[in-house]
């Protein structure tokens, strides 16, 4: 059995849920569509291109690892709180969820599981919506798992049709959901799964730049010394706003936050932008200027990465180029490459 | 003499070792900064209303060349408080100005809308002159009038918040800044902001925690503010960076605002003038500076 949810009757399955569940869901905040833990059902939109990607959710900006109170000649640590909800997030966008898998390998990789982030993983589930219209910045369809139509990675993909948004069931937990929420949905007819199809192919036509990844890998095999950075890094500011709202980019940072007699280990954020990305205790960095930690985020993406998990760290989404204070495009920098 | 005849021909005279313009990003409306460095290269060079990155702070990514920079009037302004802070040698720079009539507002043109930017319609150097070496455009552009260069609406949205009181004022901000990411594309465009080392990474003494949370992160906007405060030029170029549209410049104009009522000071407007946290007049009154 198919289904569709009608566009106004999202509302009533986030509220017949929300018991259950911690919603992430794209709201606006000043007029721009964010990605938040969201309370309030009416402000979420669905089919919308976030400025940052919902990775946050299982891997937040900043989390904390543990507590501590510092008493005489000992410390105490301090239990958190989880909560035993399970997470919805609503409105990915298939290349996002094509991140989770990515991510699920790299948090599980040489016998070391993260218990942090596989903690909100597991309980989640991902609704996403498939492109038909993807914007100039698209480029997943030069990345093998990626598709403006990507079952990867999602429980539930949506597709906007005449009636609402036709439900694509993709993985147990996803049927288990859908079982969830069944009252909310109307039937699909037979033939919907067709037009899912035509849309496939004309959404995928629509998105014109391409990358080649393997040419690229050869020639970042290469320049690692070339005098090619030198001019491709002039205009980065070494912000770190591509980072950010990347869906693949995992770098963190370590760091106790002290108060007098208590405080906190944190796990944030990090960039290779930064300049303390790589500062060593004695003050030695080998990133030393901007044009090394440029040519890093490259490296990492589309030669390491490749090297260690043999994908490229990278869904195409397209998030860097349009988030890029002074319009860095990933697929200009990796083409020129030399 | 266009741009590229211009810069060609400071390249081939080698009166600069490089030019600091625009070049063509991944589309129309968006332009990148681009350094070129032989003759050969200036065909890449544009300029159009979609140019809006300030590029004076790029001098500082080549210091200790002779430099050519194409500057629009807003920049220039930024340019000259570089060269007061003697970050940059005034000898060392070309500095070809463009006339511009205004850029696009961003917002606007990433939904196809065709729109000015709030702070162009209130500009009031969209032919500079003064301490330029070139300039290039059209010189004929319609000036706006004395009335217009105050942005009213903006300032009566500072008004607005000046009478909140400091707690609902607080609750402004929070409301602002819990979406910042903390990805400092706001300091990393600022032509004031260049410290070797930024309080927010300086772990000794660490000044701001890593954590994002509206109170850490405006810590951190706060501190920056301080830190530009009378150099800032309110140029605007961190409102534009912020991926997460976040209003900076409701503090980058209380700056210029503030600095004019307190010192009679408007950064960038000439380039021998001091910054007034740089400089102390005796019988000036010190509690200004509190």
């Amino acid at each position: 059995m198919n289904y569709i949810i009608e566009k106004n009757q999202v509302k009533t399955l986030l509220d017949k849920i929300s018991a259950g569940y911690e919603i992430f869901a794209p709201v606006l905040h000043n007029g721009l569509p964010v990605f938040e833990h969201i309370t309030e059902t009416d402000k979420v939109l669905s089919d919308v291109y976030t400025v940052n990607s919902p990775k946050g959710v299982v891997f937040p900006q900043t989390e904390v690892l543990l507590k501590f109170n510092l008493a005489k000649n000992k410390v105490d640590l301090k239990e958190l709180e989880e909560s035993n909800k399970k997470i919805l997030i609503w409105g990915a966008r298939a290349c996002d969820a094509v991140a989770f898998e990515i991510l699920d390998k790299l948090f599980n990789w040489a016998n070391y599981k993260d218990e942090f982030y596989f903690n909100k993983r597991d309980k989640a589930t991902i609704i996403s919506f498939s492109c038909i219209n993807p914007p100039d910045s698209c480029f997943c369809t030069s990345i093998e798992k990626g598709h403006p139509f990507s079952k990867q990675g999602s429980d539930l993909l949506l597709t906007e049709v005449q009636d609402g948004y036709y439900i694509q069931q993709i993985t147990k937990k996803g049927e288990e959901f859908l079982n969830e929420i069944k009252s909310v949905l109307k039937p699909a007819s037979a033939d919907v799964e067709k037009e899912i199809e035509k849309l496939a192919k004309e959404a995928e036509n629509k998105i014109k730049r391409k990358i080649n990844t393997k040419e690229i890998k050869s020639k970042l095999d290469v320049s690692f010394e070339s005098k090619y950075w030198d001019e491709a890094s002039f205009p980065c500011v070494n912000c770190g706003a591509c980072t950010y709202v990347c869906p693949t980019c995992y770098c963190f940072d370590i760091a106790d936050n002290l108060a007098k007699t208590s405080g906190e280990r944190v796990k944030t954020w990090d960039s290779c932008m930064f300049a303390n990305f790589t500062k060593m205790g004695g003050g030695v960095n080998p990133r030393i200027d901007p044009k090394r930690r440029f040519r890093q985020r490259f490296n990492h993406k589309f030669k390491y990465f490749v090297e260690n998990m043999g994908e490229p760290l990278c869904t195409g989404c397209g998030r860097c180029i349009k988030s890029c204070p002074v319009g860095i495009d990933i697929r200009k920098v990796l083409t020129e490459a030399q | 003499m266009t741009i590229q005849e211009t810069a060609q021909n400071l390249l081939t005279e080698k009166k600069v070792d490089c030019i600091i313009g625009y070049e063509q990003g991944f589309d129309d409306v968006h332009p990148m900064p681009c350094i070129i460095f032989s003759p050969d290269s200036v065909k890449k060079l544009i300029f159009n209303s979609n140019c809006f990155h300030n590029l004076s702070k790029y001098v500082l990514k080549v210091r200790g060349k002779k430099i050519g920079i194409f500057v629009k009037g807003c920049d220039l302004f930024s340019l000259r408080e570089i060269i007061k802070e003697h970050q940059v040698n005034r000898e060392d720079l070309i500095i070809i100005a463009l006339t511009c009539d205004g850029i696009k507002d961003r917002q606007a043109v990433k939904q196809n809308e065709d729109k000015l930017a709030a702070k162009c319609k209130h500009c009031g150097v969209k032919i500079p002159k003064e301490d330029v070496d070139y300039i290039i455009g059209n010189e004929k552009i319609k000036q706006i009038t004395q009335e217009e260069l105050a942005d009213k609406e903006l300032l009566a949205k500072l008004e607005e918040l000046e009478k909140l009181t400091p707690g609902k004022r607080l609750e402004f901000w929070k409301k602002q800044f819990e979406k910042c990411i903390r990805c400092y594309a706001c300091r990393e465009v600022c032509p004031a902001c260049y410290c070797p080392e930024c309080f927010a990474e300086c772990t000794q003494p660490k000044w701001i925690n890593t954590n994002v949370s509206p109170m850490e992160n405006i810590m951190f906007h706060l501190i920056r503010t301080q830190h530009v405060f009378g150099r800032c030029t309110d140029c605007r170029a961190c409102e534009l960076a912020c991926p997460v549209g976040i209003p900076l410049s409701l503090i980058t104009a209380n700056s210029l605002k503030m600095a004019k009522e307190l010192f009679d000071y408007v950064p960038g407007a000439d380039i021998t003038t001091l910054p007034p946290l740089e400089t102390f007049k005796p019988g000036e009154e010190f509690d200004k500076m509190l």
